[in-house]
């Protein structure tokens, strides 16, 4: 009995082809059932954030689009509250500190956060007395944190309130547990002042969505520039042009400024790179025809 | 059996005398006509008149399909089907499909240029051509330049043409017999070569296995173990300065452009957007803001971002007061020069993105900061 009795060439070369013809039609079979079909099942799901929560344009958890909330006012604190530390401030300074200073400051204060390194000017090591710009009494450092050390990496935290501000103070105050100079009693009145008369003001909030289309509402498209031939080979995209004048209308002063700015700006605002070599003569002629409209 | 000609295959000594012979009989118009020569010779194809090849344009569109079926592939698995949101970027940022785009491109474009001129244009493996049966066939390997002339139409008299190559100079003519077709294979020829196949196959699969084995990663086959590739959060080995992304050379720039002219934020103060703030834009800069940007200072600008934690930095508040009333060129700026731990993204961003970034960022502060009539 041999194997030719069964099937002939050609027949064996039918089965060869039936049989692939089976297995590529259980691949793609494979393909839709394991891949395909639940793809399609969970793209067909309930979104997450059906509960009222906002979406993104993907279908995921947007965090810009916050719903509205109105602003309000946090009233004036009574300063004696403020002035000295209590469980209470130094729980939230603590809590405050780590989550906004720890990282150039150090968890212990000493200057040594995972962020100080990439600083040009090094962070301040409250451990050490020597060299605080504006001193350390309290109103001395309240200063510090409400305005930030210009030209320095210190930002100013007016974002915080009052009262976070000086919880923060207090707790940062642990670390200095160096001799400090009294206090100046006028510097404190004035303080209390400050605390005892500004109000905070936590601003409106809108979803991104309203922003954006606000801003689009309010911006003034400005009217297209209609230029002579000279004027055309040095402007080459007029639209954007008129953008840039009508965001820049210091250049009005004189042509001196037009062309000082018009080429800071080039080519990203429309004039030609060949506008740079441009003598002061052919800057007037632009200058004029501008200030007329740009409209012939 | 009978044999049957095929061709008339005549050999030449020189190309010139190939390219000769071929104007001669070409303008009898008798035959189709078939060169075979050891190099490419110059002139040759104008001579026997064959048309451009369409392969340039096989590839062109299959390299086209293949990056547009990379693209659609990575698109549809990584922003539809199963989205996974990478470093707070969006999830079709298209920047993350260029490699396997780039490769797929590559695969495609290659295979269709090897297989289509190997079995589409030429028919190749064929195993009965004439010429592999000649005498001819090594020294037109070597230094012969043989032009066969093949029936074009009708019967085909091979005395005429062997005449014919013999009055335009050629040295030796040969009749070139169509081979007779195989014989039949039989049923136990088939099982046999698909048991050595197998065996094949198997040996391959050991020897292959026990080599990686037994000689692990010796060099030169470290198996990419070794390459100056880039390892997350590390130092690059391979440039000197320790980044994997290179910028640009200093004191060069791109043609068509003016070098940035401020060193101050006073001078880039005066810098104004040329950008009007149009949907487009807005969309523009929201797109460079959530892969760019919201990674540190987070998607509200508010210097909270999720790995703020793993970073260890302290990225700046962008709601803060001194941002609200920062001008869009002092923005600009910081983008161009970087400050403090924020690095220069000079070369990282276009200009328009970057001014469109300061108007996506103003509807961020609008947002947080929203006027009473807002809220109606």
């Amino acid at each position: 009995m041999r194997i030719e009795d069964y099937a002939g060439p050609e027949e064996l070369k039918r089965l060869a082809s039936a049989f692939m013809t089976v297995v590529l039609g259980l691949m793609v079979l494979a393909l839709f059932v394991f891949i395909v079909v639940p793809g399609m099942r969970s793209a067909g799901a309930p979104a997450a954030g059906e509960g009222g929560a906002p979406l993104g344009a993907n279908g995921w958890l947007d965090p810009v689009e916050v719903p509205a909330a109105k602003g309000y006012r946090i009233p004036p604190v009574d300063p004696k509250t403020l002035l000295t530390p209590t469980a209470q401030l130094l729980a939230r300074g603590s809590e405050l500190f780590a989550r906004d200073c720890a990282q150039c400051h150090g968890a212990l204060g000493r200057g040594d956060g995972p962020a100080a390194r990439t600083l040009t000017s090094a962070p301040r090591d409250f451990t050490r007395p020597e060299g605080w710009k504006n001193g350390t009494g309290l109103p001395a450092m309240f200063k510090t944190l409400s305005a930030g050390i210009p030209g320095s990496a210190m930002a100013a935290f007016d974002t915080l309130t009052p009262k976070d501000r000086m919880a923060v103070i207090h707790h940062l105050r642990a670390f200095a547990a160096f001799e400090r100079r009294p206090e100046d009693p006028a510097a404190l009145a004035e303080l209390a002042k400050i605390f005892a008369s500004s109000s905070v003001a936590v601003p409106n909030r809108i979803p991104l969505s309203l922003a954006l289309r606000k801003l689009e509402e309010e911006y003034r498209t400005p009217a297209p520039l209609s230029l002579s031939p000279a004027s055309a080979r040095l402007i080459r995209d007029p639209a954007r042009a008129a953008a840039w004048l009508q965001a820049s209308p210091a250049w009005r002063k004189s042509p001196a400024a037009l062309a000082e700015r018009a080429c800071a700006g080039a080519p990203a605002n429309g004039f030609a790179v060949s506008a740079a070599v441009l003598d002061a003569e052919s800057w007037r002629g632009l200058y004029a025809e501008l200030s007329k409209g740009g409209r012939r | 059996m009978l044999k049957r000609p095929a061709a008339v295959l005549g050999l030449f000594e020189s190309p010139r005398a190939l390219l000769s012979a071929i104007e001669l009989l070409r303008a009898r118009g008798r035959w189709s006509l078939e060169a075979y020569t050891p190099y490419p010779v110059p002139g040759a194809e104008a001579a026997l008149g064959l048309k451009r090849s369409p392969l340039a344009a096989m590839v062109l569109i299959m390299g086209s399909l293949g990056a547009l079926t990379a693209y659609l592939f990575q698109w549809w698995m990584n922003s539809v089907d199963y989205p996974i949101v990478v470093g707070g970027k969006p999830v079709d940022a298209w920047q993350a499909y260029v490699p396997v785009l780039f490769e797929v491109t590559v695969l495609f474009a290659a295979f269709t240029a090897g297989l289509g001129m190997l079995l589409l244009l030429n028919r190749l493996p064929d195993f009965r051509h004439p010429l592999l049966s000649s005498k001819s066939a090594a020294a037109l390997t070597r230094d012969k330049f043989g032009l066969a002339l093949e029936p074009a139409e009708g019967p085909f008299d091979a005395g005429a043409a062997e005449a014919a190559l013999r009055e335009v100079g050629a040295e030796a003519v040969e009749v070139l017999n169509q081979p007779a077709p195989p014989a039949p294979v039989k049923p136990r020829t088939l099982l046999l070569l698909a048991a050595g196949g197998a065996l094949a196959c198997l040996a391959a699969g050991l020897g292959t296995y026990w080599t990686l084995k037994l000689f692990p990663a010796l060099p030169p086959m470290s198996h990419m173990l070794e390459h100056p590739k880039l390892v997350p959060q590390k130092p690059s080995a391979f440039f000197k300065d320790g980044r994997g992304m290179q910028a640009g050379v200093p004191g060069t720039m791109a043609r068509g452009r003016l070098p940035y002219p401020c060193k101050t934020e006073a001078c880039a103060s005066r810098l104004a957007n040329p950008l009007p703030r149009a949907a487009e834009v807005l969309r523009k800069g929201r797109k460079a803001f959530d892969t760019s940007c919201a990674v540190c200072h987070g998607a509200l600008a508010n210097g909270r971002p999720l790995l703020s934690e793993a970073y260890g930095a302290k990225p700046a508040d962008l709601q803060s007061s001194r941002f609200l009333s920062m001008e869009d060129g002092r923005i600009y700026h910081t983008l161009m020069t970087g400050k403090s731990a924020m690095p220069s993204f000079a070369s990282s961003l276009t200009d328009d993105e970057r001014w469109s970034l300061a108007h996506y960022l103003r509807a961020l502060q609008r947002a947080q900061h929203a006027e009473d009539e807002d809220l109606r």
